[in-house]
């Protein structure tokens, strides 16, 4: 079981068991939603992509989360979201935010505790399989570099304005602790007898930004279904966070500067997204952009295409490593059918050239060796539901 | 004569009675306390949405929405939201899961939505052309 939260689904279902009571007197104070899916995934060779895809196949990519909104007194809400799953990285119970909102006015709100990031255009909806044309997310999101920021620990203001002639501009502002998404990295745990090479176990890490600030602002358009943004987030104080919880240098920074931009267009059966990403640190960047669009040809079948483009930035004297693990180009196809408006069995398949985000475990020794497949090919099917 | 003249009388009626409402397919109601008489489509939209909480006198907007596969809430979605409604419903979603916002109640028949209305004095709602208005108010959309 990944990460130190089994608790935070403890917490949840408790919280459930209290507000099912006040759910039957009355739904206007307490509302309960949940989403889940499924997915086998399978790669060409034995690079693994996403944490869900190996050459072997992988049946066991799960996921369940229950969303809780109350509010039990007037103008505070309580918001929770419990999440189960299982992938490569093993089992996960977490809670992917939990915190507490007093509105002022939907121009101004103030929110405490665990708080979803307002980056990029899926980071506040990251688990919800229905509310994108692809079973996984752009690799940006859910590959193995782990630079997505998920959720901050601190507090921060949100709100939503009219600015006339049907724009309208959304805002935050927030600070405390950045929380990414794990990822995964071997280490040598000592030396084979034999043959005297190092040997290798995984372990997981999680980047972790302190003294962070951040703000987003989002604009709509009259143009109804077009919006746009941008989000800059800055912690000055960056490590890694072991499973134990403790807190390491992390080799490429000590801070780093995130920044997203995105636009969006949507109208009825029809839909383009593209955004940007940078991670900006002293040691490295990482910066990356996707496109993708999706249209919906009749009430159940939809099509959808994505490009995606990342790229490791590192000073020239820095060689440790290899070109091909440096960047990652990928073409995705989606082909879904939709039995309702809230059930999707979706088939997708990827061509990526590049090992950023697809590679072995042992990435570096196999391209020493002259082993490492510079592209790969993903097959990945499944289902994803919400209600 | 006296029956072209009746003729005449009935197709006045009937065209006055569809100038009071422009909306066809559904009808936006608030409970009878309310003392609103017209709305224009963007603030009912908003209200919806849950961008405008306060009517004018300060008290609490309480919108009440319908069934998803609902054909009254589809029509609604289409004329009130510009949107259909599975692109409201995808909109609701995103701000639920976001734990951003929570979407209106949702009644299963036009008979609950009045209800609703009725004991909300904030409430707003919609209904299909062919329910019965008794103890609500119908607000014009312009």
């Amino acid at each position: 079981m990944q990460r130190g939260h089994s608790c935070g689904g403890a917490l949840l279902v408790a919280a459930l068991i209290v507000a099912a009571p006040a759910a039957a007197q009355s739904t206007d104070q307490v509302s309960l939603q949940g989403f889940g899916g499924w997915a086998y995934a399978r790669t060409s060779d034995e690079n693994t992509w996403a944490y869900a895809a190996t050459q072997q196949g992988e049946w066991a990519n799960y996921d369940f989360g229950l969303n809780l909104a109350a509010r039990p007194i007037d103008k505070v809400a309580i918001r929770a979201q419990a999440f189960w799953g299982e992938n490569l990285r093993g089992q996960k119970v977490d809670l992917d935010y939990v915190f507490a909102e007093w509105t002022k006015s939907p121009a101004f709100k103030v929110r405490g505790g665990k708080v979803l990031a307002p980056f990029g255009l899926y980071s506040e909806i990251y688990d919800v399989g229905t509310l994108r044309p692809f079973l996984y997310l752009p690799q940006i999101y859910q590959g193995r570099l782990g630079l997505v920021p998920k959720s901050y620990l601190g507090a921060g203001i949100t709100g939503s304005h009219p600015l006339g002639s049907e724009w309208e501009v959304g805002y935050d502002l927030f600070g405390g602790e950045m929380i990414f998404e794990p990822f995964q990295t071997p280490r040598i745990n000592g030396f084979d007898p034999s043959t005297g090479l190092p040997t290798f176990e995984t372990q997981e890490l999680q980047l972790s930004g302190r003294q962070m600030v951040g703000g987003r602002i989002l604009v709509a358009s009259p143009i109804r279904g077009l919006d746009f943004g941008s989000t800059v987030i800055y912690a000055g104080d960056v490590k890694v966070r072991t499973p134990e919880g403790e807190r390491i240098p992390y080799y490429a920074t000590d801070d780093a500067t995130l920044v997203n931009a995105r636009v969006q267009y949507q109208k009825g059966p029809f839909a383009v997204r593209g955004e940007w990403f940078g991670a900006l640190a002293r040691d490295a960047d990482v910066k990356s952009w996707y496109v993708e669009t999706s249209c919906k040809l009749t009430r159940h079948l939809q099509v959808a295409f994505q490009y995606e483009k990342m790229d490791l930035d590192l000073p020239p004297t820095e060689d440790s490593i290899p070109p091909p693990l440096q960047y990652s180009r990928s073409y995705g196809l989606a082909v879904n059918w939709w039995l309702g408006p809230a059930v999707v069995v979706k088939v997708d398949g990827y061509h990526l050239d590049g090992n950023l985000v697809a590679r072995p475990e042992l990435a570096v020794a196999d391209y020493l060796q002259g082993t490492l497949e510079g592209t790969t090919n993903v097959f990945v099917s499944g289902l994803q539901f919400s209600f | 004569m006296k029956r072209a003249f009746t003729a005449l009388v009935l197709t006045l009626a009937v065209a006055a009675a569809n100038a009071a409402a422009p909306q066809s397919g559904f009808r936006v109601v608030v409970n009878a306390s309310n003392p609103a008489t017209s709305l224009t489509r963007a603030s009912v939209a908003r209200m919806f949405m849950k961008k405008i909480t306060e009517w004018p006198d300060g008290s609490d907007v309480a919108p009440v929405d319908q069934e998803r596969t609902s054909e009254v809430r589809d029509t609604f979605s289409r004329e009130i939201h510009q949107r259909d409604a599975d692109a409201v419903s995808a909109y609701w979603q995103t701000l639920v899961y976001s734990g951003r916002e929570t979407p209106p109640p949702i009644k299963r028949s036009d008979a609950e939505v009045l209800d609703y209305v009725r004991s909300n004095p904030g409430a707003i709602g919609y209904v299909s052309d062919a329910a019965s208005l008794d103890g609500v108010k119908t607000v014009a959309v312009r």
